[in-house]
């Protein structure tokens, strides 16, 4: 069973995408901030995690930065949520150490699909 | 006879009566005495005279009384030499002839002298109404200059005035420079004659006096040496030149700059005022402008945050994955999904045309294959356009590297094709891209409805849908005003061609390397 981490600090869209994930077999550690998620990526050490790019605190980007300089992080596939608003995010994300994106709003029907690619 | 002045007759008496006593003497000594005396000398006397007033008529008398003695001789009783008589004879008529002639000689010389004399007279006249006449000029001259002109000797004597110098300064010869033009008891501290005088070279300085009848004026006075023939100073001439009037000009000019300096100085802190002013406006139009994209950014993010729960939980539903829905459910919720959909594409429209509209957008520039990105959009499409049952055709170049925003410019195109689909009910939908020199072409080219002539207009414009009888309206109506918009971001431009009912084209040009 594979394991996603979900960095995603709005309870709607972390349900959202856990009942998604979890409907389809996969294991869902849920953090709600992007300490959490860097500790939870090096604890857990999960085989794909989903980072949200809008996150209070340490944004995003920061956190992607963290966790790929960690040495148990380095190797795990993320995944940046970006909002098609926001100029630059893709690059940004991708810069920053991101495997790839996937633009909200999730399209549910595709998601899972886009996922697969990564694992 | 008109020559007989009183003179003449006087004259004329006077030798007569002594060729009378002559001839008188002649008889009484010869006949009355019967003596030998030599009185005849005294015959001398009436010839000089004749001579002297006659000249060379005056030898008559003494061809006359020469004549006396020989007749004397033969008439006399005496026994005198005849020798002797005619040499006395010829004596008498010699010294006549002598004072005569030289009487006469003395005569044209003085005729000559003065005739010269004359002649001098009249030239020196002549001379001397000249000199007049060129004096008069020179005064004339002199006088007519608007300066006043004075010579001065070393002591700063007056030599010579002008007319105006005498008229205005009251200065005459004899007087001293300064007690006429400045009115003083002493001459100037830097009296630039006596420098003139000291190196004899001109000279010139501006000067001030209140002058007899109380007038302020200024002048300049230049002053020049009057050399002699041997090169010493003997006087100098100065000139006055009266610029009171200019003085005043200058006076006024002055004022007027002074006044001028002001007003600068009052504009200068006006227009720093308002340039102050200006900064701050600009300041807050740039604070507008940062909470303008803020506000974007903010307001983007916060339409879209519901939009995940709507899309992402009636797409689940759909799905079936909290169990199963009838029909019916099924429908509707495909319903809401549409309408999230549609609301995401105008939400999305929105935020592009405001951000380009901001300026906002920074096109992300890099290379990438652009017939690969007309193949992808091909295929994206490819199950769309089998639907309705269109033949979606693609010509292009086996690879064309392009210097673009990949994104962007497959915004452009999907929204092309999309429009193709949409618009066209039959027939086929052709794809071409072109490389022409620097510039990139792609073209979509329908069998759709097309357009008409006068909605041509309204094709680019917001909103600016045009509405066919039998059609639902679908899309956001802004496709292709963002299209255009991206397209001139990119450098590049979006035209359209287009028959009613028979199909239209569009065509996206872009430079190879933005």
């Amino acid at each position: 069973m594979k394991r996603i981490l979900v960095i995603e600090d709005n309870e709607t869209n972390m349900y959202l995408i856990g009942y998604i994930l979890r409907k389809n077999g996969y294991e869902v550690i849920e953090a709600r901030s992007g300490e959490e998620g860097i500790g939870l990526s090096i604890t857990e050490n999960p085989d794909l995690i989903l980072m949200d790019i809008q996150l209070p605190g340490i944004d995003g980007l920061e956190a992607t930065r963290k966790i790929r300089e960690s040495k148990a992080g380095g190797e795990i596939p993320i995944i940046a949520l970006t909002s098609y608003a926001m100029t630059g995010d893709r690059e940004r994300a991708l810069k920053a150490g991101c495997t790839g994106y996937i633009e909200k709003p999730i399209n549910p029907d595709t998601f899972i699909d886009e996922i697969k690619k990564y694992l | 006879m008109k020559k007989f002045n009183k003179i003449e007759l006087n004259k004329i008496i006077i030798l007569g009566f002594l060729l009378i006593a002559c001839i008188f003497l002649t008889y009484y000594f010869h006949f009355i005495l019967k003596t030998e005396v030599v009185f005849t000398h005294l015959f001398y006397i009436p010839i000089t005279l004749a001579g002297l007033w006659w000249s060379c008529k005056g030898i008559v008398t003494a061809i006359l009384l020469a004549a006396v003695l020989p007749i004397s001789h033969i008439l006399s009783p005496l026994e005198t030499p005849l020798l002797a008589e005619l040499v006395r004879s010829l004596m008498f008529v010699g010294v006549g002839m002598s004072v005569g002639l030289l009487n006469e000689k003395r005569c044209i010389l003085e005729d000559k002298l003065r005739k010269y004399s004359i002649s001098l007279e009249q030239r020196v006249n002549e001379r001397t109404s000249e000199v007049k006449e060129l004096q008069e000029k020179q005064r004339a001259i002199l006088d007519s200059i608007s300066d006043a002109v004075v010579v001065l000797d070393k002591n700063l004597n007056i030599l010579w005035t002008n007319k105006i110098s005498q008229d205005q300064y009251k200065s005459t010869p004899g007087r001293k420079c300064y007690e006429t033009f400045k009115d003083a008891k002493e001459p100037c501290l830097d009296c630039i004659a006596r420098k003139t005088f000291a190196d004899g070279l001109n000279k010139s300085s501006e000067e001030e006096a209140i002058i007899k009848d109380g007038r302020h004026i200024n002048f300049i006075v230049s002053c020049s040496p009057i050399k002699d023939s041997q090169g010493e100073i003997i006087s100098v001439v100065e000139i006055f030149h009266d610029i009171t009037e200019r003085k005043k000009d200058q006076e006024k000019l002055k004022k007027y700059q002074e006044n001028l300096e002001e007003l600068v100085k009052k504009r200068t802190i006006e227009l720093e005022e308002k340039s102050k002013k200006l900064k701050s406006t600009n300041l807050k139009l740039r604070e507008l402008d940062q909470l303008k994209s803020m506000f974007i950014a903010s307001m983007s993010h916060e339409l879209r945050t519901p939009l995940n729960s709507i899309i992402g939980f009636t797409g689940i539903i759909l799905q079936g994955m909290p169990g199963e829905i009838n029909e019916e459910q099924k429908k509707q919720l495909g319903l809401v999904k549409n309408s999230a959909n549609h609301l995401l594409d105008l939400i999305n429209d929105v935020i592009d045309i405001s951000k380009i509209e901001a300026n906002r957008v920074e096109p992300y520039i890099h290379e990438f294959d652009f017939a690969g990105l007309a193949r992808e959009v091909q295929s994206y499409f490819a199950i769309a356009s089998d639907k309705k049952k269109l033949k979606l055709s693609l010509e292009a170049p086996h690879t064309l590297t392009v210097k673009s925003d990949e994104r962007r410019t497959k915004q452009i195109l999907v929204n092309f094709v999309s429009n193709a689909i949409k618009f066209t009910d039959r027939g086929e939908i052709e794809i071409k891209v072109i490389q022409k020199d620097e510039i990139v072409e792609v073209s979509v080219r329908d069998t759709g409805i097309g357009i008409k002539k006068k909605d041509m207009d309204k094709l680019f414009k917001a909103f600016g849908r045009i509405t066919t009888k039998g059609r639902i309206e679908e899309g956001t109506g802004l496709g292709l005003y963002l299209s255009k918009k991206i397209a001139h971001l990119l450098g590049g431009d979006i035209t359209a061609e287009s028959e009613f009912n028979k199909g239209s084209v569009f065509i996206l040009t872009l430079p190879l390397k933005r």
